[in-house]
């Protein structure tokens, strides 16, 4: 009997609504609102809402499918066939998202900028290292031409200063016909004795050997007694700094002008470029000549 | 190029590794599987001789307590972490294997676990390592809270706050959970097996009877009520008495089996009201009007959730099946957890 009583509250569920079957089952219990609050917990809100099938104030489905299966319970109704009523108003069956959606737009962090900041400078400072590494290996030829002409150009003024005439000097170029022949390098040293300061770059070193030997100046010294000499050459390098002893004759090249100073003029012989130079009118009270030879 | 290999011959699995019962779900399948994590190991030839694993799941489950003394029945699981760490490893391989039975190659699948959220560095250390040792080719740890709110189909996402409390074998988790992530947790160490503790004790203190694990486990389930209802139930058990030595009959009702899991259910009632404490007023007003969430085998104890609403005052809800509501869960985050992030948990 109490089957068949069930089958017909079922039959009769599945043709009511939710909120319909819940206030019939609740009235046929002489039960009040608040009665069915106090047992649910639920507020007053809720459980009209749930008897007006106005679904949309009540929270998501999930809990509002528990609320339902409470409130049958409670009422000793069967809750499945509610709960498949209450599927009919659900907006969907979608489940609920797990992962907040998110825009994934990164925040400015204070760390960020300066890494940036270094990448942005190491990235110039590379740009800069490489470019003047292309430079040096494409433009190779003219700037290290252009070098040659530039320190031979800050050679001119010297070797205009000089004024020393050596005795197998054919040409006397003057400085503004070097300056004239200065592109090329071949043109101004081969043959040409002008003299060169010895700042030339490596690469005229052959021919600034050449031009260098054709200026350099002998000096013969000899003394009859023991005679202290000092001799400086154009560079400031001693070149001789000694104490001849008699009757031995010394040689040697430098580049002139040279500073000589004589320990013991009267007894010492100075040939200077095959011209014996005569060392008296520099010869002080006491025997030391200074002078300087060009 | 390994990584697609092996995705073609494993299956991503997630694991509800429970002291009671482990539960796995196939990444496009769904749960396949739902044994006890029981094992059944035979010692051979003397104390000192092999161990080999008889039984797995179901079948071990049946032999505890009917086991001759070369055989162990024992539950590696204890609190929710791992009591035996090559055993769980087996036990893992075990299963794994069951799922993958068809395949040439040994399976080494990606698998998400779920771990208590107040277990130690150590014990998600143990249970990891254990995942890794039974062929896992990468494992992520979800926390058990999280994992039962988005198996009742709870609104994690979203900006309000949804409460979850799920009482499983070993460990009842409280969360209240919020935009993804989880506001307040607390882990209690009372769960199935404190309750048929409490009814072994009870019977043993009350009607000076021994009565084994299941014989108790199966009391709960039949007649175990949580609040005192208008029906009282009654069952007939079996057990040895402790004066006679003898197995005698005896009736118990419900209202004593009620009496016996006071403790353990206050445990429960003062975790769920200590979380309402904690929970900020914002998320405690969302939680008022939405009521909270039960989840797990606990949660078919009779008229618990009505217990549970005459403490804390507010609406309680089971979720629909709460036995394979975390395993669904962790499912859930394995089919998307590409997309997540902050929803797995961390060593």
């Amino acid at each position: 009997m109490s089957d068949l009583n069930q089958v017909n509250d079922s039959a009769e569920q599945s043709r009511l609504s939710v909120g319909e079957a819940l206030t019939a089952a609740r009235k046929s219990k002489n039960l009040e609102i608040d009665d069915v609050c106090a047992y649910l917990r639920l507020s007053p809100r809720q459980v009209l809402a749930l008897e007006n099938n106005d679904f949309s104030v009540l929270p998501e489905a999930t809990i509002t499918r528990g609320f339902i299966r409470n409130y049958a319970r409670m009422l000793e109704l069967d809750a499945e066939p509610l709960v498949r009523a209450y599927g009919a108003f659900s907006p969907s069956s979608q489940p609920q998202p797990i992962s907040i959606p998110s825009e994934n737009i990164m925040m400015p962090g204070k760390e960020k900028r300066p890494r940036l900041w270094y990448v942005m400078v190491s990235v110039l400072i590379l740009l800069l290292v490489a470019s003047w590494l292309i430079y040096m290996d494409y433009s190779g030829e003219p700037s290290s031409g252009l070098a040659v002409a530039l320190s031979e150009t800050k050679m001119l003024p010297e070797t205009r200063g000089q004024t020393v005439t050596l005795p197998d000097l054919s040409s006397t170029a003057t400085a503004a016909e070097a300056e004239m022949q200065l592109p090329s390098a071949e043109a101004v040293f081969p043959g040409a004795d002008l003299p060169v300061a010895p700042a030339a770059t490596a690469r005229i070193e052959a021919d600034q050997t050449v031009a260098t030997h054709a200026a350099l100046a002998e000096i013969r010294i000899k003394a009859r007694e023991n005679s202290w000499v000092r001799i400086t050459d154009a560079a400031n390098n001693k070149v001789m700094d000694k104490i001849l002893t008699s009757d031995i004759e010394e040689i040697l090249q430098g580049q002139p002008p040279f500073q000589v100073i004589v320990g013991n003029a009267p007894s010492t012989t100075l040939v200077f470029n095959q011209q014996t130079v005569d060392l008296a009118p520099v010869t002080g009270s006491d025997k030391v000549a200074r002078l300087k030879l060009e | 190029m390994f990584g697609i290999l092996n995705s073609y011959f494993s299956n991503d699995l997630a694991i509800d590794l429970g002291t009671a019962n482990t539960l796995i779900y196939v990444r496009g399948k769904g749960v396949v599987l739902d044994e006890p994590s029981v094992v059944a190991i035979r010692q051979e030839g003397g104390p000192a001789g092999k161990k080999t694993i008889l039984a797995v799941g179901l079948e071990a489950k049946r032999m505890l307590g009917r086991a001759p003394a070369n055989i162990t029945a024992i539950r590696p699981m204890k609190d929710g972490v791992i009591a035996d760490f090559t055993v769980t490893e087996q036990m893992l391989k075990y299963f794994i294997r069951r799922i993958h039975e068809s395949r040439l190659f040994s399976p080494n699948p990606r698998i998400i676990i779920c771990v208590p959220v107040g277990s130690t560095q150590v014990e998600r250390r143990a249970i990891r390592e254990s995942a890794i040792g039974a062929g896992a080719r990468q494992v992520y740890l979800i926390e058990e809270p999280m994992a039962a709110a988005i198996g009742a189909d709870m609104p994690v996402a979203d900006a309000t706050g949804s409460m979850v409390v799920d009482i499983g074998g070993g460990t009842t988790e409280v969360g209240v959970i919020s935009l993804g992530g989880i506001v307040y947790a607390k882990s209690e160490r009372v769960g199935g097996d404190k309750f048929d503790q409490a009814i072994i004790d009870y019977i043993r203190r009350n009607y000076g009877m021994q009565i084994s694990e299941p014989t108790a486990e199966l009391i709960k389930k039949k007649i175990g009520s949580a609040f005192p209802g208008s029906e009282v139930l009654e069952m007939e058990v079996t057990g040895r008495n402790l004066a006679e030595g003898l197995p005698r009959k005896f009736t118990i009702s419900s209202n004593e089996i009620l009496e016996a899991l006071t403790e353990p259910l206050n445990a429960i009632v003062g975790a769920v009201k200590s979380a309402l404490e904690q929970t900020p007023p914002e998320l405690g007003a969302d939680i008022a009007e939405k009521g909270m969430v039960l989840t797990g085998g606990g949660a078919l104890l009779r008229d618990l959730d009505r217990l549970l609403v005459e403490e804390t005052g507010l609406p309680v809800i089971v979720a629909e099946d709460p036995l394979t509501c975390v395993a669904r869960g962790c499912g859930r985050a394995l089919e998307e957890m590409d997309k997540l992030g902050n929803v797995f948990a961390s060593e």
